[in-house]
């Protein structure tokens, strides 16, 4: 069975039912309403160009287990917290810029896919990893908004937790 | 479309499941909930504003902010009141969890989350979620006989199992 999805900026993309399911949102919707939609499902909070790589993250995992519906499974918490078990398929599908990568995060909240969502906080969590205040800022167009003296203050409050 | 129609539209579908819901038509609210929850859903992205490029983040109030959230919010409540109406009470408690989550004070979603626990006969939880109703809502007469029906089913299979293992002592 297929489904049809239109992007905010009016794309149209048809997918199988299994793979729109691997996103909650329309897994819940299409559980609900029962048959195939006639008319295309919109998705407003999505533009084309991020939909299309979503679903073709969600296409190569269609065979996965699904995450449990409730949200605070033991077995499954304890393998979203370790950062360094990203697979090879989904550690090249994520190489992409940083604006990319944070819509991808943002549509994968939005269409709440766990795994998607997951894969993009690791990425981000990765990028972060031992570099410095300066580089993080530099890395993600931060502004620094704080005054030399709150600088030199947090400076100090954290100097214990700072790397010798 | 700008976020503010996006809020404008996630709020008419919200009505138009309201009244199919009122009309006891409980599949075609679901329809409209679910539609709602596609433009409401993700569309308060401000959070993320610090790194991502201005073009992407929504321009919302604080107001449209907290209507989103509330919108959603009712959204959840409906749809777990149109779960248990179609005896789908594992999916009730899920939604009811969900809003659990992001207002755990909510009376509705304790309320409903007893009522689904009774239906499914899950007693014990049901009698806590409805306490926990009570305790926010002491005047609220639905939670309070929804809580002695509880109670009293509660009795009824002590009692029953008493019968049974005293019948099986006299044997």
């Amino acid at each position: 069975m297929k489904i049809t999805l239109a992007s905010q900026d009016a794309q149209q993309f048809k997918v199988d039912k299994e793979i729109a399911e691997r996103s909650m949102l329309l897994k819940n919707m299409l559980e609900d309403v029962g048959d195939s939609p006639d008319t295309a499902i919109p998705l407003p909070n999505v533009t084309g160009r991020i939909l299309r790589k979503v679903i073709e993250y969600c296409t190569h995992h269609k065979d996965d287990p699904t995450p449990p519906p409730s949200e605070d499974k033991d077995e499954f918490e304890s393998g979203r917290r370790r950062a360094d078990d990203i697979e090879e398929w989904d550690a090249q599908f994520i190489k992409v810029d940083t604006d990319e990568l944070f819509e991808i995060i943002l549509a994968a909240n939005y269409m709440d896919i766990r795994p998607l969502l997951d894969l993009g906080c690791k990425t981000v969590a990765n990028m972060i990893k031992g570099k410095s205040p300066e580089e993080i800022r530099t890395l993600f167009n931060i502004e620094n908004d704080f005054t030399p003296e709150e600088e030199e203050q947090i400076r100090r409050e954290n100097e214990w937790a700072a790397d010798a | 479309m700008s976020g503010r129609e996006k809020l404008a539209t996630g709020k008419q579908l919200k009505d138009q499941g309201n009244e199919h819901f009122k009309a006891g038509r409980i599949k075609e609210a679901l329809g409209m909930y679910n539609q709602a929850l596609l433009y409401l859903n993700g569309l308060d992205n401000s959070s993320m504003a610090g790194v991502v490029s201005s073009g992407l983040i929504e321009p919302l109030t604080a107001d449209d902010k907290a209507e989103i959230d509330a919108t959603i919010l009712a959204c959840w409540l409906n749809m777990a009141a149109c779960y248990i109406r179609q005896e789908r009470y594992t999916k009730a408690v899920d939604f009811c969890d969900k809003v659990l989550k992001k207002d755990e004070n909510n009376v509705k979603a304790h309320f409903r989350k007893g009522q689904a626990l009774l239906k499914s006969n899950n007693l014990d939880p049901a009698e806590q979620s409805l306490l926990k109703a009570a305790k926010l809502a002491p005047t609220d007469l639905g939670v309070r006989e929804t809580l002695e029906q509880v109670r009293t089913r509660i009795r009824e299979l002590e009692q029953k199992s008493r019968d049974e293992l005293r019948a099986r002592l006299k044997m």
